[in-house]
């Protein structure tokens, strides 16, 4: 097969557009979404598929996800992320119903730190039963100092992002405030390094947010990837190359 | 309403709050930067959440996502909905948890991956499927949410004249039973 003759030098000589293309020939989901790959298939509409995990994390586990090749959550529209939570609520559903369960986990993880395993996003709806010792969530110490430092950090760019105190979100609004974000972040760094081999998934959540945004920032997506992401580059560079090894 | 969210007992965890959604620094964190998206209206557990709010909601998480891997340089994030005490629900009001994740953290949130056995898979197949099949649980829409709502409701009050539990026919009460 070619995919094995592409070298992790190689990897790192293609353009983000290059990899994601690589990434698509080679998704398993994408496969199964089109039928070319068989698996046990729950529920399907136009846009999601509905499958149960070869791997479950407790008997039941589903996985619901688009047809289309997306890499993470946030890069996913509206439309069909509405349609995916919708398949995920009625497979919750049916979980409670048909299976001897006290509950469901819903779970994605963007990013290979957050514990993706393939780069096609996926939803994981799973069973529950008492003491299974799945997905503990511990609990983590902050002190006053630190929340107030973290709510001054956030609540000024939510209550920007978010828009006052209306329910519609101005998308634009979003992706301009972004983009000034990110650079007043490069300035307060002080440190502008151009990475030659930036991180691809943090790139394309870079240029989707800039999709809607003008066309004259193009240049300065290199500047914009901050310094501190060599190790994430690593790890997704070892992911993709395990992923077609 | 004896319900910590509705009743605003953790104000000082909020970043941003409207008509419809509720964005807050989460009650119990399990990570620096852990955020909490719930909906303005009651709502227990995933199934009754009206479509439109669950988008917004989903929509925020999305959202959410790329402020923390922009603010916080995180390197990916995790969205977690608990539906259910036994599945780790810790507050009786839906939410969206959204945990900041780094490559150094150590926290272990996924399991390990163990192939399950053909038979197995297909015998879950076509329990699910046969359960599918049965209209009810097709259409989950907002109306049927109501009935879910309602159906708790009475559940409640059922427990409190001290019927037996076996009479219970509604598998959502189950879900906020703690085992003793
Ligand atoms: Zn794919």
């Amino acid at each position: 097969m070619v995919e094995k003759e592409i070298s992790e030098e190689d990897l790192k000589n293609m353009s983000a557009e290059e990899i994601a293309e690589l990434q698509k020939q080679n998704c398993i989901f994408c496969k199964i979404a089109s039928k070319e790959i068989p698996a046990k298939i729950v529920h399907e509409d136009s846009d999601c598929i509905c499958i149960l995990d070869i791997n479950p994390a407790s008997e039941g586990h589903i996985l619901v996800f688009p047809k289309k090749h997306y890499m993470i959550m946030p890069h996913v529209p509206e439309d069909i992320l509405a349609k995916m939570f919708k398949n995920v609520e009625l497979m919750s559903h049916t979980l409670l119903k048909t299976l001897q369960c006290r509950g469901t986990t819903v779970f994605v993880a963007n990013g290979v730190a957050a514990g993706q395993r393939a780069p096609h996003v996926l939803i994981h709806v799973f069973p529950r039963r008492e003491n299974d010792g799945l997905v503990q969530l511990p609990k983590y110490e902050m002190n006053d100092e630190q929340i107030s430092k973290l709510k001054s950090l956030l609540k000024p760019y939510i209550t920007q992002v978010f828009g006052g105190k209306k329910s519609t979100i101005k998308e634009a609004e979003f992706i301009e405030k972004k983009n000034e974000k990110i650079e007043e972040d490069i300035v307060n760094e002080e440190v502008v390094k151009e990475l030659k081999n930036d991180n691809v998934e943090e790139k394309d959540l870079k240029k989707n947010l800039k999709k809607k945004s003008t066309d004259n920032k193009n240049n300065e997506d290199k500047k914009e990837i901050s310094k501190d992401k060599n190790k994430e580059k690593k790890l997704d560079l070892d992911d993709i190359s395990r992923l077609f090894g | 309403m004896e319900c910590v969210i509705c009743n605003k007992n953790f104000e000082n965890n909020i970043l941003f709050e409207d008509d419809k959604i509720i964005i807050m620094l989460a009650v119990e964190p399990s990570v620096n930067g852990h955020i909490q998206i719930f909906s303005r209206e009651h709502h227990t557990i995933l199934e009754q959440v009206p479509q439109d709010i669950l988008n917004l909601m989903v929509n925020a998480a999305n959202k959410i996502s790329i402020i923390l891997f922009e603010l916080l340089k995180v390197h990916g994030t995790n969205i977690i909905v608990n539906n259910g005490v036994p599945a780790g629900q810790k507050i009786p009001h839906v939410s969206i948890d959204i945990l900041p994740r780094r490559t150094e953290d150590n926290l272990k949130l996924d399991w390990t991956l163990k192939q399950a056995p053909p038979e197995a898979l297909d015998s879950i197949h076509r329990i699910i499927e046969e359960g599918m099949s049965k209209s009810d649980i097709i259409a989950v829409t907002d109306d049927k949410k109501e009935e879910f709502k309602k159906e708790i409701k009475e559940e409640k009050v059922e427990e409190s004249n001290d019927q037996p539990r076996e009479k219970k026919t509604n598998y959502y009460q189950q879900l906020f039973e703690r085992t003793p």
